[in-house]
């Protein structure tokens, strides 16, 4: 009975041994594999590190690239510029401007364009006592032609110009008076 | 042992963040590396090329002169001005010409505009400009000033 206790005992105890061995050996394998991959994490960040820091100048070489700048300064502001285009087309304008004229039979004089704003004066006389000729359907009375032009300009949605507020008309046979016109 | 496993975790998260700068960064080298390519031989490369112009006086002097004296049946000019300009609110310099001018009529007037404000090679913008409309058929004399959009 005791010499079986002895070897219950003494198996418990190279059990343990065993264990512990097995333990202190995982551990040791646990701790190299940690060491191993921290050893690979730290060169893999320092060769990302490198990698930045040449994406990095590579990207401030381009940003101080002096197309480049100009380039991004012309995209940041391309609406004002396109609007700047816009507000140059002196021709259509006149263009514009005489087409206004012969539909309406109105004359305009003096053309004075200002940053999308132009005036001219206009004037417009009686043709005759009749509100229509009867083949033209164009009117005859000053009147009917400026209030004709004044509605048909506001009317029409293809009108590169938006007619204001007209103040004053002076006359009755030929009345005259000032067009503003702002470009849309 | 813990400070291995510290050490480890936290190369993880600076390993993460360099690869999101990097991506972040490799997004910018490609946006801007498009750029200088369109610019050099792609599609932006004839709308850039009028802002790349040096304020020159002779440049300008030989591209009105030269269209002018091959029309000199239908116009002239008087004078010609050049102000470089200084650079205006979005970083561009703003220069201005001014062109005195007689016109033959009205036709040759509107074809010089044309030729100002159309061209490819210069940005000239014309924003004020007044003249005698519907009162003459003969002669016109005008000035036009010109604004000048360059790098």
């Amino acid at each position: 009975m005791a010499t079986h206790t002895d070897d219950s005992t003494t198996q418990k105890g190279g059990n343990g041994f065993r264990y512990s061995l097995f333990l202190f050996v995982g551990v040791c394998i646990a701790s190299v594999g940690m060491i191993a991959w921290n050893y690979t994490q730290q060169l893999r960040q320092s060769g990302l590190e490198t990698d930045l820091a040449t994406l990095s100048a590579d990207v401030e070489k381009l940003q101080n690239d002096d197309e480049i700048k100009l380039y991004t300064k012309l995209s940041a502001n391309k609406a004002i510029i396109d609007k700047y285009k816009r507000l140059s087309k002196i021709d259509t304008f006149i263009q514009s401007l005489s087409l206004l004229s012969r539909t309406y039979d109105i004359s305009l004089s003096g053309f004075s364009y200002s940053n999308g704003k132009l005036h001219v004066s206009a004037l417009a006389k009686n043709d005759g006592m009749d509100f229509l000729t009867s083949n033209t359907g164009r009117y005859k009375l000053a009147s009917q032609k400026i209030a004709k032009m004044i509605d048909g300009v506001r009317a029409d949605k293809r009108q590169i110009f938006q007619l204001s507020f007209i103040e004053s008309f002076v006359g009755q046979e030929s009345i005259s008076f000032s067009i503003e016109l702002n470009l849309k | 042992m813990k400070n291995y496993y510290y050490s480890i975790a936290e190369n993880s998260q600076n390993i993460k963040t360099l690869k999101e700068q990097i991506a972040s960064k490799q997004a910018d080298h490609d946006r801007l590396a498009k750029i200088k390519s369109d610019l050099e031989s792609g599609t932006a490369k004839n709308d850039f090329k009028p802002y790349l112009i040096d304020f020159s006086d002779s440049t300008f002097l030989d591209y009105f002169y030269k269209y002018v004296q091959a029309r000199s049946n239908s116009m002239s000019i008087e004078s010609l001005t050049l102000n470089a300009g200084t650079v205006n609110e979005f970083g561009l310099h703003e220069g201005s010409l001014n062109l005195a001018m007689n016109f033959q009529n009205e036709a040759s007037m509107i074809e010089m505009i044309k030729y100002i404000v159309y061209n490819t090679d210069y940005n000239f913008f014309i924003h004020d400009f007044s003249y005698p409309y519907g009162q003459t058929s003969g002669p016109i004399k005008v000035s036009i000033p010109i604004k000048v959009l360059y790098k």
